[in-house]
């Protein structure tokens, strides 16, 4: 054994000092493993901030949007002594029109389009306030339900980036719209304009808030104050519990160039549910009361609540998510109610 | 030195930090749901084909706990909610509105006006229709409601 140390030894003892000239040089596996791990560990402890600082970007090009949306709308106030119809539409009993027979026509909530034989949606009108006078100039406005919409490089199928919030779900733009066997192209919008506590489906319609169908409001109507009164909102596109052949069916239901009297779906919205509602999940999508409740749901993809502006022109992220919140929710979307709702 | 004897030990510590943990952890109970149902009459005359919607005012609730209910040609209703049937135990409000049309006349205005006029009652008065305006205010206790609404014009 002596004998056997003796004749090992020194060489081990060679090599051992050999090996940590060279440990001293260089890394060996275990301490690469280490460092990455830390360094993984310090990443992933950074990335979800990362992640919500670009959302808070995203939030604030949201609400610049509606800010600029909001100046529109009251520049057209301004310039026009109103504010845009809802949806302007011609009476009658062609395809899309209001029909006279409607309940709504019938019992005066909604009547006579402020721009008699145009057919538009609020969206539209405000191009001119917006610097699309482009678009403004070239839109026609006398060809019915989506005529500006025929091809994938028609007017109606243009992006305007000012009503598309970045955090929007948007799995393609424009939007395909099939009918008669006929494509029609429709760029989208996120925003939605107040239409009261329900607007959709359109028999329950209150038509108590700032847009409907043919409406025709002034600032002065907006009793209980402009700071008060919801312009217009965001809605959120994203719902996975109402799928139709595979595909989500929300996103599709939208387009800024919607002029028929079921754009009400498209371009409106209400407070007839709460901030954010979804679809809940153990309802079929075969229920048309829960489909019809989310089309005009104000929501975002935003965390919280859903950017708003309000008729002086503020932006604020209302977080009325609660059932228990639907009365300020209704009270902020109906202008003159003598209950002004009060939201930071 | 003897003050230190005075501090609580490290069983005592882990103790209160145990319970702050798994108080912190505790979800809200789910609410609960209990049987309601009732009549809806219009002056005295049964409503058939409206939906009452009750929507508790409980804060913390999400709206898949909002119950729903269509009445039939006599008026009855019983309330389901997506979380469940029944309805929430604890005080709603409660709003009355058309119960919708048959799918395949839906995108025709002219047809759906007909419908909804061959309905008794109508048309609704249009104040029960929204929270906003609705004067209903119902308690649904533990062991369910049977909750009669008369409206009047």
């Amino acid at each position: 054994m002596a004998t056997a140390s003796l004749r090992f030894s020194a060489p081990t003892a060679r090599l051992r000092w050999h090996d940590r000239t060279r440990i001293a040089r260089a890394f060996t596996l275990v301490e690469l493993l280490v460092v990455i791990a830390i360094i993984g560990t310090l990443v992933g402890l950074l990335l979800p901030a990362v992640q919500a600082a670009r959302e808070a970007a995203r939030r604030m090009q949201c609400s610049n949007n509606l800010k600029q949306v909001g100046l529109a709308l009251l520049n057209f106030h301004d310039a026009k002594k109103r504010f845009p119809p809802g949806v302007n539409l011609p009476v009658g009993t062609s395809s899309g029109m209001l029909f006279p027979s409607n309940t709504l026509y019938t019992s005066g909530k909604m009547g006579q389009p402020p721009f008699p034989g145009q057919w538009g949606s609020w969206l539209m009108y405000t191009f001119a306030m917006l610097e699309e006078g482009n678009l403004a100039a070239q839109l026609n406005f006398t060809t019915r339900e989506y005529g500006n919409c025929s091809g994938p490089t028609s007017l109606g199928a243009t992006n305007v980036s000012v009503f598309v919030c970045p955090s929007d779900y948007v799995p393609k733009n424009p939007i395909t719209y099939v009918t008669g066997g006929t494509t029609y192209y429709l760029g989208i919008n996120s925003y939605i304009a107040n239409a009261g506590s329900r607007s959709w489906y359109y028999p329950n319609a209150t038509c108590d808030g700032v847009f409907q169908v043919n409406s025709n409001v002034k600032l002065k109507d907006l009793l209980d104050g402009t700071s008060h009164t919801v312009l217009v909102g965001e809605r959120n596109s994203f719902e996975p519990n109402w799928v139709v052949s595979g595909e989500q069916k929300l996103p599709n239901m939208r387009g800024w160039a919607w002029s028929n009297f079921n754009a009400i779906q498209d371009v409106l919205g209400s407070a007839w549910v709460p901030v954010n509602y979804r679809v809940p999940s153990m309802v079929t999508a075969s229920s048309t009361a829960a489909t019809d409740d989310r089309q005009n749901a104000f929501g975002s993809q935003h965390p919280g609540g859903a950017n708003m502006v309000f008729a002086d022109g503020s932006v604020r992220l209302v977080t009325l998510v609660d059932t228990a919140d639907l009365p300020v929710l209704q009270k902020i979307m109906r202008p003159n109610d003598g209950q002004p709702g009060g939201v930071d | 030195m003897s003050g230190l004897s005075n501090h609580p030990g490290p069983g005592l510590t882990a103790i209160v930090l145990l319970a702050v943990v798994i108080g912190g952890c505790a979800r809200k109970p789910d609410p609960v749901l209990v049987p309601a149902s009732g009549v809806v009459t219009l002056d005295g005359k049964p409503l058939g084909h409206v939906l009452v919607r009750f929507s508790p005012t409980e804060r913390g609730i999400s709206a898949a706990w909002i119950s729903e209910g269509t009445t039939d040609d006599e008026g009855r209703y019983e309330l389901v909610a997506p979380m469940g049937p029944g309805a929430v135990a604890g005080t709603h409000r409660v709003t009355v509105s058309e119960g919708g049309v048959p799918d395949e006349i839906r995108d025709d205005q002219g047809k759906v006006a007909a419908w909804l006029g061959k309905l008794a009652g109508r048309p609704l008065p249009g104040r029960y229709g929204t929270i906003a305006t609705s004067p209903l205010e119902v308690a649904v206790g533990p062991s369910g409601a049977g909750v009669d609404l008369d409206l009047a014009r």
